[in-house]
């Protein structure tokens, strides 16, 4: 059921299923009152050749006869398709020259009617004929005459015009078909241009996130849009107040670490005492905060640059390293557009980015390319590199290779919260270009 | 060098001082953004510490304003929440460094230390001018290889003139950054400052690293050799 996910395509079966039945339809109904039509014709036709047959009669003898030539030179010609007969009760008194067969049987009457006429199409020894019968009654010196007259004329002529009407119909229907199909695509088209409108609208919305919909849809979609432009608004707020919520928390929290600190570290007997549990506490506090961020994530994703992000990243990092120290290469392609939160993946690229410089000694290189359905981002310096037996401990959270620095240890294991949630994984190895470090994340590519 | 402290934590504020004072720094402190961007716009100030998280107007919004006053003096930020996001508008604000909450003082000062070298376009912390030598990270002076005795006052005056080095520099641009602003500035205190540090660098009179520019001030007239 795949196919009837497109509104398109839905359209176009439905139409393949109507557009026959209806063209069929009609054809059937057309030709059902075209041959109505002609049959009718047909009994005029049988009825004014009937007056002019009643019109050459004369009696003479007692029995009715045909004292003249015949107006329709069709009932004078052998096998014209066109036949008559005149019957008393007696019997047949008088048949067309063009009668070349037996006559049927039961042509013969039971009983006159005067004024009785009888139309009928009907099957004979000669197939389909049109029947016409007509009783009067004669008078005459010797009374009243009752006689049957019988016009038969065959289907030839009526066949050869419903052929050549049916064969037009069928033309005609065909083109109407075809204009119809047409017709109904440029519909279609017309019809679903403020969906495809909306969809280019929203994918423009996921590259800049503060904008909204704008307001000019077909009345239809306008409570779609105006829905949509709620919640946009609505998580827009909501996590801004959750920004500042978790801004608000970190001061509050941090502030007094920093004071407790601060005293400590003025008597160097109580900051040995204190400096293994506040750091412990400081990297707890930064540890949930950041995990809490996570939870952040609105609804509708949007796609960050991962280019231009580590631009800001490289540019910010660039000033608190002194640029002429380092030298960042960034291979990451335009046009990557990863679906997700700016502040994520931010501070993902941050940590790895700063963990670079940090051990690095001069060269930074950054890359990202998309392989197989996932993205492949890889982070590479120059330093030491890690140790291969060290490689796993420090992917596990909150653990760390050295303590060298101090308090910045949660750096990696917050990184690896964000790569969990959005369901990548990280590995570690040697930069084959730069030997040192290389951190390879792989995140799915999301559609 | 005349530091402004922006915190609004009034024991974290006083601690940061007191580190700076006795790492012979001066400096000025005030606990919110309105006070703090009158300061630093009209004062000469060789750096600003800014705490992001400032009631009324934010850290982000001093540094922005400072910026857009046409300051050029070094800014560290201090961030206590430490997230990529806020440190990088932070720096692309204007700032030219950050500091994490909660931090140990010797961290602080070694990157106002950096901070104001490279404002003064030195790479290195160690200021190579032949016979003498100024390393500003461990804050010590040396000539011929020998460590000489500065009272911090002492250094402090050298390390301003080498910072400033070719740049005339009045009595008055000396007193406004090395001491407190109660300081009489009248006194001839920046003379006999002057004239002992440089009986204790050049004794010889040898290498003159100090010119006096009559009734203006002074000027650095030595070029590092690296």
């Amino acid at each position: 059921m795949r196919l009837f996910r497109s509104l398109a395509s839905r359209f176009t079966l439905a139409s393949l299923l109507v557009l026959p039945a209806v063209l069929g339809l009609s054809g059937y109904m057309l030709d059902q009152a075209f041959q109505r039509s002609l049959t009718s014709a047909e009994k005029n036709r049988l009825g004014s050749q009937m007056y002019m047959l009643l019109g050459s009669i004369d009696i003479s003898g007692g029995q009715p006869q045909i004292s003249q030539e015949l107006h329709d030179p069709g009932f004078s010609r052998p096998g014209s398709g066109l036949y008559a007969w005149i019957f008393t009760p007696e019997g047949m008194q008088w048949q067309s020259p063009s009668v070349l067969f037996p006559t049927p049987s039961d042509l013969k009457p039971e009983r006159i009617n005067a004024g009785k006429e009888h139309f009928q199409d009907l099957i004979s020894s000669q197939g389909r004929v049109f029947s016409l019968s007509f009783d009067v009654e004669w008078e005459n010196n010797e009374g009243n005459l009752p006689v049957r007259l019988i016009i038969w004329r065959d289907s030839s002529v009526w066949d050869a015009e419903l052929r050549s009407y049916r064969q037009q119909l069928g033309q005609w229907l065909g083109s109407l078909g075809i204009f119809i199909i047409f017709a109904q695509l440029l519909i279609m088209r017309w019809g679903l241009q403020p969906l495809k409108r909306l969809k280019s609208d929203i994918d423009k919305l996921r590259e800049s996130p503060d904008e909204q919909l704008p307001g000019n849809y077909p009345s239809e979609i306008i409570p779609v849009t105006q829905s949509l432009n709620q919640v946009l608004a609505n998580q827009t707020q909501q996590s801004e107040r959750y920004k500042n919520t978790l801004n608000d928390l970190a001061h509050s929290l941090k502030t007094p670490l920093a004071v407790i600190s601060g005293f400590a570290q003025q008597d160097p007997e109580l900051e040995k005492k204190l400096a293994d549990p506040l750091r412990r506490m400081d990297e707890i506090v930064s540890h949930q905060l950041s995990r809490a961020s996570l939870g952040a994530k609105v609804n509708i994703n949007r796609s960050i640059n991962l280019r231009q992000l580590c631009k800001r990243l490289i540019n910010a990092l660039g000033k608190v390293y002194d640029r002429d120290e380092k030298d960042f290469s960034l291979l990451i392609p335009a046009d990557c557009l990863i679906q997700g939160e700016e502040a994520d993946f931010m501070e993902l690229m941050g940590n790895f980015l700063d963990n670079a410089c940090k051990y690095g000694r001069r060269q930074v290189f950054v890359d990202a390319e998309e392989m197989d359905g996932q993205w492949v981002i890889r982070v590479e310096d120059d330093g030491p590199g890690v140790a291969g037996n060290q490689r796993q401990s420090i992917l596990t959270r909150g653990q760390r290779a050295d303590t060298a620095n101090k308090g910045q240890g949660i750096g990696l294991a917050v990184a690896i919260d964000i790569v969990s949630a959005y369901s990548g994984s990280v590995e570690v190895g040697r930069s084959p270009i730069l030997g040192g470090a290389s951190f390879i994340l792989t995140l799915p590519v999301q559609r | 060098m005349r530091l402004l402290v922006v915190e609004d934590e009034p024991h974290i504020r006083e601690q940061i001082c007191t580190q700076l004072k006795s790492a012979g720094y001066v400096s000025d402190a005030c606990g919110d953004g309105r006070e703090a961007i009158f300061l630093g716009t009209e004062h000469p100030y060789d750096l600003a510490i800014i705490d992001l998280g400032l009631p009324e107007v934010d850290g982000l919004e001093v540094v922005k304003q400072l910026r857009a006053e046409g300051q050029k003096y070094p800014i560290l930020i201090l961030t206590a929440r430490g997230n990529w996001q806020d440190k990088v508008e932070g720096l692309e604000a204007g700032a030219d460094d950050y500091v994490v909450k909660p931090f140990q003082n010797e961290e602080l000062l070694a990157r106002i230390n950096a901070l104001l070298r490279r404002a003064a376009g030195h790479a290195s912390p160690s200021l190579d001018y032949g016979p003498l030598v100024i390393n500003t990270a461990a804050k010590t002076v040396s000539r011929d290889g020998v460590k000489l005795e500065l009272t911090s006052f002492e250094y402090n005056t050298l390390e301003y003139l080498a910072l400033n080095a070719g740049k005339l520099v009045s009595k008055t641009e000396l007193t406004e950054h090395l001491y407190d602003q109660d300081f009489d500035r009248d006194s001839n205190v920046i003379e006999v400052f002057i004239g002992r540090l440089r009986k204790k660098i050049d004794p010889n009179s040898d290498l003159k690293p100090i010119d006096t520019v009559r009734g203006q001030g002074y000027r650095f007239a030595l070029e590092t050799q690296s």
